[in-house]
This record gives structure tokens, sequence and C-alpha cells, in this order.
């Protein structure tokens, strides 16, 4: 039996797991449940030794062990499939699963790892053919390959982080069916996911993070999806109330049924269907992963569209490119600040201009005037409050708060008719988020149309006049802001009302 | 750039030229005198001065073709093969209209058809990389040794010329004197062309949207993606302005410094310009201005190796070291960044601290 005590785990500004009591009990499946950055992953992280806590104590059989690293895991008999496999592409299945693997002599050991496998099919039902690269194998049999990489290196205990969120129904099935098989030879399994239909079908005891605490711990017997939907996303805190204004304004974005196929062919973008008039705010809520971040790519020109239209004031451009698409009035503030937003290692003058660089009065003449774009920048940095030394500091320089703040504050003074913002305060101190989201509201005040994507529900209802939700690529009817309800939202982006 | 980044490569290169001392040493040359007449020969007399211009000028030319690249994190290693073939397209073009038209024109037909074939040259691994994703630095290397072969050929056969008759060195004919690029108290005017090179393309990069979506580029292909850049057309066009200006460089070496086309093997490791470009640049932070002042400190320093073989009577194959050893160290200078090293010191006696507190 593996118990965790008090565990507590901060990174720079967040408090991810605070004082968190975990019991892991032999032949049992235990669902750690909760919303994205509720402190799933990283509690799992510090039981594998990827984390260590900053304070809290794991026993193991009553005994107090230090789990440093995955090979202390190891000898723990602790294995972890994470969402992002480590298995070698290039490598066969038996050429993958041999890797440290300590029995069965030094060369390999094809014979040894074959005769394995069988029992593994035997045993649990998983099938996998030994002699495919791993690179021809689809998601699902990747994770075979990850449950018995752990199995053969005689892990009892075994974590597995959102194991569905990339299978096929029939895959995530055969995936229950063979956690079943582990768990009756006495195996203890967690299954970190956020789908309540998971925690139903296959659990026996659930544990529920909320912004890194225990909010809920019970055995699934007796436990109602309800309870389980409302201890995940809380009933909401009270948010400061923003003005919002009557706004006249003509002019809509409208995105119809937009298909984005994906490399492996898969279906990112399900028909969605989205319209944003001018002066209002509409809401995309989801839980991440279900095709947000495609369906702003392809809507800011950055993804192939496979179907399906995208009319901006009536002009159609479904096909333009990116500068096409800014000129004629769209707006972009981007999650990955860092990556994306700006060119990190380039000062905050020339970080100034994306978006406006390709007219007067920046480029003159076809030349760059760096004194309009000095002014630009000045002008960011003062209105908007960036903490910023001067506009010749570089980008990498800036905090995460100050740096999200120049963006917006970018974007905004291009005056796009229509801006994009996705996740436009995470990882935002509580200052910040206030200013950023007051900001999003009063640009919609004058006029403009904001589509704000976000996993923060709470931001959501407390800033949108209307909330799409996305749930495997496709969208939902939208909700007027009067019929706002938490729970049924909630609901929604767990995939109530779609068709699974 | 820091400000105390000149200064570490300065300190980096010291510590070459320490190094280079123990070579010196062992062929009984005193270090102190053997590298301050190295750098007196290369920087300090008027025929030193002449000679490192004008060896410094194809290595500017190539040195700033392949910054434009890797401005934007290309790497285009090809530089040797865009020159060679430069140099082959401006040969013919040079000797095929020689005589029949006026010298201005041969001139200014050998530059265009020298930036053509230094661009055709650059083209096949552009197109490789951006439509089956190839890696670059190898398509681009793998790309000069076909042009080193392919001038060997050329000037044992097809090309061969007179010279050959004369030298016994596979080489094509001579470029009639009135084409040639002319001297300025010793010093060849193609510098004039590398200046105003190295100074266009100072412009592109900073003035234009072009260079400035290169940055943006050369920074995360998604933020200048995201800016708007088309990244695909920007390095096509990138590759080719590239290639092409290496060519031009292989146009100045035949019409102002070889006057022919000369076998490969004459020109060993000391004259291939586009490797020797790339530490060039990489010391000047790929900056175009920069780029020219460092080629000719790398040019007197090998001018001044030279003399150190024909006065102290040292091997060229010393030589050779010492020239690789400084521009080693200098490298060094640029990549290390020694605030991390610092850090890494200290994290390693903290670690042992942390150790003797345990114990």
């Amino acid at each position: 039996m593996i118990a965790m005590k008090g565990i507590v785990k901060e990174f720079p500004g967040v408090l991810a797991v605070d004082h968190v009591d975990f019991e892991l009990y032999p032949g049992e499946i235990h669902a750690l449940l909760g919303e994205n950055g509720a402190g799933k992953t990283t509690l799992m992280n510090v039981l594998y030794g990827i984390y260590k806590a900053d304070s809290g104590e794991t026993l193991i059989n009553g005994k107090p062990v230090r789990i440093n690293n995955a090979v202390d895991a190891q000898s723990n008999r602790i294995g972890m499939v994470h969402q992002h496999f480590s298995l070698i592409p290039a490598f066969t299945v038996a050429e993958n699963l041999s890797i440290g693997l300590k029995d069965g002599g030094f060369i390999l050991k094809e014979e040894y790892v074959g005769s394995k496998i069988k029992e593994a099919e035997d045993k649990y039902g998983i099938h996998i053919d030994v002699n495919r690269k791993v690179d021809d194998l689809s998601i699902g049999e990747q994770q075979r390959v990850e449950v018995l990489k752990l199995l053969f290196r005689g892990a009892n205990t075994l974590i597995l982080d959102e194991p569905t969120s990339a299978l096929t129904p029939q895959e995530a099935e055969n995936l229950f069916l063979s956690l079943k098989a582990l768990k009756a030879e006495g195996k203890a399994i967690v299954v970190i996911t956020h789908k309540l239909y998971e925690v139903m079908e296959i659990a026996d005891r659930v544990t529920v993070l909320r912004k890194g605490r225990v909010v809920f711990k019970s055995m699934k017997a007796g436990v109602t999806s309800d309870i389980l939907a409302e201890a995940m996303i809380g009933k909401g805190v009270e948010l400061a109330k923003y003005k919002k204004e009557e706004v006249k304004a003509e002019g809509s974005l409208v995105i119809e049924k937009l298909m984005v196929i994906g490399e492996r062919h898969d279906t990112l973008v399900n028909d969605a269907t989205i319209r944003l008039n001018k002066g209002e705010i509409i809401g995309v809520a989801g839980v991440s992963g279900n095709g947000q971040k495609e369906l702003v790519e392809a809507l800011f020109g950055m993804r192939k569209i496979s179907a399906g239209s995208i009319t901006m004031g009536g002009k159609d451009i479904t096909s333009s490119n990116v500068k096409a698409r800014v000129m004629s009035g769209l707006g972009y503030i981007p999650e990955e600040r860092k990556t994306k937003g700006v060119a990190i290692s380039l000062s905050l003058s020339l970080n100034s201009v994306i978006h406006s660089h390709w007219g007067a009065p920046y480029l003159v003449n076809k030349m760059f005037n760096y004194t309009a774009i000095r002014k630009l920048a000045k002008q960011i940095i003062s209105k908007f409050n960036v903490a910023a030394k001067s506009e010749a500091a570089l980008a990498k320089n800036l905090s995460g708060g100050n740096l999200q703040k120049f963006i917006v504050g970018r974007e905004m003074l291009n005056e796009p008719d229509y801006l994009i913002a996705v996740n436009p305060t995470s990882g935002l101190d509580i200052g910040a988020t206030e200013y950023v989201r007051k900001e999003l509201v009063d640009y919609r005040n004058r006029g403009k149309g904001v589509l704000l994507v976000s996993e923060d529900l709470d931001e959501l209802l407390a800033l949108s006049d209307q909330i799409v939700v996305m749930y495997r690529g496709s969208t939902s009817p939208s909700v007027n802001q009067k019929d706002f309800d938490r729970l049924k939202i909630g609901a929604m982006m767990l995939g109530e009302g779609f068709t699974r | 750039m820091q400000i105390g980044k000149p200064l570490q490569i300065i300190f980096f290169i010291i510590i070459g030229l320490i190094i280079s001392s123990f070579f010196l040493l062992a062929s009984n040359v005193s270090p102190i005198s053997g590298i301050l007449y190295m750098l007196y020969s290369g920087f300090g007399t008027r025929i030193g001065v002449i000679a490192t211009l004008n060896d410094s000028i194809p290595m500017i030319i190539v040195a700033i073709a392949i910054i434009i690249p890797f401005t934007a994190k290309f790497w285009n290693i090809g530089g040797q093969g865009q020159y060679l073939v430069g140099s082959i397209f401006a040969t013919w073009i040079g000797l095929d209209l020689a005589g029949s038209m006026p010298p201005a024109i041969v001139i200014m037909a050998a530059l265009l058809l020298s930036f053509v074939g230094g661009a055709l040259w650059a083209f096949p691994p552009t197109a490789m990389k951006l439509y089956f994703g190839t890696n670059e630095v190898i398509t681009t290397l793998m790309m000069n040794f076909v042009a080193v072969y392919l001038v060997d050929y050329l000037v044992s056969g097809p090309m061969e010329g007179a010279l050959q008759r004369a030298t016994h060195a596979p080489s094509s004919s001579t470029i009639p004197s009135p084409d040639q690029l002319f001297y300025l108290h010793g010093v060849n005017i193609g510098i004039v062309i590398a200046i105003v090179i190295a100074v266009a393309i100072f412009f592109l990069i900073r003035y234009t949207n072009f260079g400035y979506e290169l940055r943006l580029m050369g920074n995360s292909n998604i933020a200048a993606q995201y800016a708007g850049a088309p990244l695909k057309r920007n390095m096509f066009q990138a590759m080719l302005l590239s290639g092409g200006i290496a060519g031009i460089a292989g146009m100045v070496q035949v019409f102002g410094l070889a006057h022919a086309l000369l076998l490969s093997e004459l020109s060993d490791i000391t004259t291939s310009f586009g490797y020797v470009a790339i530490p060039i640049a990489l010391i000047a932070f790929l900056n175009p201005l920069l780029t020219v002042i460092s080629a000719i400190f790398f040019a007197g320093i090998l001018n001044g190796a030279y003399v150190l073989e024909v006065v102290y009577g040292i091997s060229l194959n010393l030589v050779i070291i010492i020239y690789g050893l400084i521009m080693i160290f200098a490298i060094m200078g640029v990549m290390i960044n020694l605030n991390r090293v610092t850090k890494l010191f200290r994290r390693g006696r903290k670690n042992k601290l942390v150790e003797a507190a345990k114990n």
C-alpha cells in the first residue's frame, strides 16, 4: 500500500499541490480526477520521482521511502505512462521493450521478450506485434507498449496519465479490459483523468483535486457523476463584476462548418460553427485538447482548413494568409506567449511591430523607421503598465505577466475589429489577471468583437456574452448569458449533449 | 551582444596564442617574438596589409552570403560549393566574351552569371529541405563535394587552358588583362564590391521587412508564422540570395586575384573560403559590418603565419595549426557563456558543501 502524506509542491507563482494526502491499495483502480491544472499530474510526478515535494512524505507499506528519480521509482516497483510517450520511434517493439531490461542476458533477447509478450497477451489481453517499428504503430498500440514496458520492469503500481485522451473508443475499451485484468492480479493502478464516464466505468476509488487540494475522496460505490462533477468544477468563486455596456456595432466574424484534419488524418476540428458579433465577447469553453487550439490556428491562417468557411465583415478570408487576415482586421493573443507571441530574444521595439510592420508609419519606402517603432514600443509600455527597463529590453527579460500585458497592448493598439485571446490569464498573478480581463471587456465596450478561448470556466462566465462549448472538435450551440449555468456548461465540457 | 563579449573573444584568442606558443617552442622558435612577428607581418607592414586586404576579399563576400540564411537559423554550409560554381560560371562567360565585348560588359555579365551559378547550387538543398525535410547542413555540405570535382573535371577537360601548359597545374585559360578587376595601390578593387555587399546586406537585415522576418524566423518559426512571415518563400529567397552572393565571391576571385579557374587541390584548406566564412560570420555575431573586420583579422593572421614559415622555417602544417587554433578559440569566445560556466562551478561547490553537511 502506498500512502502520500501532506504533499506540497510549489512552482514559481503557483501552489500546484497543497497538502495532499493520497492512498493507493493493491488490487484497485484509483481515479485521480480534476480539471486541467488541478495538480493531478504534478502529484503523480512527485510519486514517480520526477518532482521533489517541498514537504510531505511517501510511505510504502508503512515505511517512508525517498523517490528522487525514475530509477528509484522503478526499484520501488512504481511505473508511469506519461501523456507523451517515451518510446524510440525508430526501434521495433521488441527493441524498445528490451531497453533497461535486466533479465534475459546482455545481448538481445528477442526470444525472451517474445515469450514474455505471449505471457502478457494471455494474462491481460494486450496484443502487439513485437517486430513492428514503434513509428508505424497507432497511439493505442504505442500505449500498450508503454504499459508492457512497465510490466516487464516489474512494476506493480501503474500510473497512467490521461490514458484515453488520444484513443478511439474501441481502443479505450480494450485498455480498460486490460487494466481490469491487471487489477485482478493485485496491481495497484492510478488513472489520471478529467473524464467522468471513465471514472464511473473502471474506478474502485476516486480522489478529486481542485486547485491543488483534495476536495473529495471516496470509494466509487454510491457516488454519482453529478457529485463528482460538482466536486471537480466547484461552486465557483465570486468574480469581480465587469461593467459591460450596450454596444451598437455592425459586422460579424462567422466561422461556418469548419473542418481541420491533422497530419495523422484525424479530425481535429469537426463542423465548428461560431458567430462573433462586434461589441460582444464569445467564450469558447472546453477541456484542453478538444480542438480549441486547432480552431484558433485555422482561424488565424496558421493551419490548413479542410472544409467550411470563415467570413469577416462579409469578406471571405478562408484562404487568406496571416498577413491578409491581420490587415483586414483580425488580432490574436496566443496562449504560448514566449514561443509564439514574441520573438523572445529580440528587443521589445522589434516585437512591438509584429502585425503592423507592413506599412506606415513603421515601414516607409520599404525601409524600417526605427524612430516610429521605438515610439510604438514606448506607447505600449506606458499605456499597458508593462514593467520593462526600456523599449530596448529583450522580451526574454520580462516576467510572464508583463510579457502578456505587452502582447495584449500590441494587439489592441493595432485596433483589430475581432480579437482572439487564448487563455489570456493562465499563469498570471491576480493583479495581472484582473488587468487583462478588464482590458478585454473595455475592448468589447469599444465596439470590437472578442473571441475568448479559455479553460477557466469562471473567467468565461464572468466575461462572456455568449458561451460555445467545444468537445472533440465540435462546437455546441451558443448559450446566452442569461442561461449561464456552471454545472450545465461543466457537463457540456465533459461531453453532455455531444454525440460520442 | 553584451559589452563583455568582445573582451571575452580577445581573451580566448590570447589563450589560442598561448597554446600556439607550445608548437612554436617545439620548432625552436621563441613564442613571443614569433607571435609578434606574425602579427607584425600580417598587419604592420605595407606589403602585409595589402596582402591581408586582398586575401580578405572572398572571405568577406562568402561570410556575408551565409549570414543571410544563418540569421533565420538556416544553416547554409554550402558556401564553398556556391563559390566554386560561381567561379565556373564567371570564368566561362569571361573567356567566352573576351575580346568581343568591352571589359565593362564582360565584368557585368560575369557578376550576373556568377550570381546565377551560386544561386543554382543553393537551390537543390533548399528545395529538398522545404519539400522533403532533409537536413540542410548535410545536403549543402554534400553539394560542396560535387562542386569541387566539377571544377577538377572542367579544368582538366573541357575548360583546360593555356595556363596548364605553362605551369603543369590543371587550370583554365587566363582571363585577359583588360577584363580583370584592377588594383589600386596594390589592393584589388574587389574590396569595393565586398564592402558594397556588406553594407547592402546590413541594410537588408536591419531595415527591410524581409530582414525583419528572417530575424523572427531565427528566433522561432512559430513566432515568425504568427507574425505573418511566409516561411517557405523567405527561406527560398534567403538561400538563393546567399548562394548568389557566394557565387559573386567566385567571380571576384577569378577576375581579381587568381585570373583563372584552378584545380581545387590548389585551393587547400586555407583558401576554402566557404568553410572559413562560417567562423568568420559567427565571430562577427552575424553582423555584416563586423564581418568585414573579422575577415580582415583572419586574413592577417593567415598571412602572418605564412611569413613565419618563410622567416623561421617552421612547417606549413604548423602554420595552419596556429591559424586553426586561433579560429577555434575565437569561436569559443563567442559561443561560451561565461556566466553559465561560473554558475556550473559554483553549483559543483555547493553540491560538495551539501554533501559535506550531510556527512
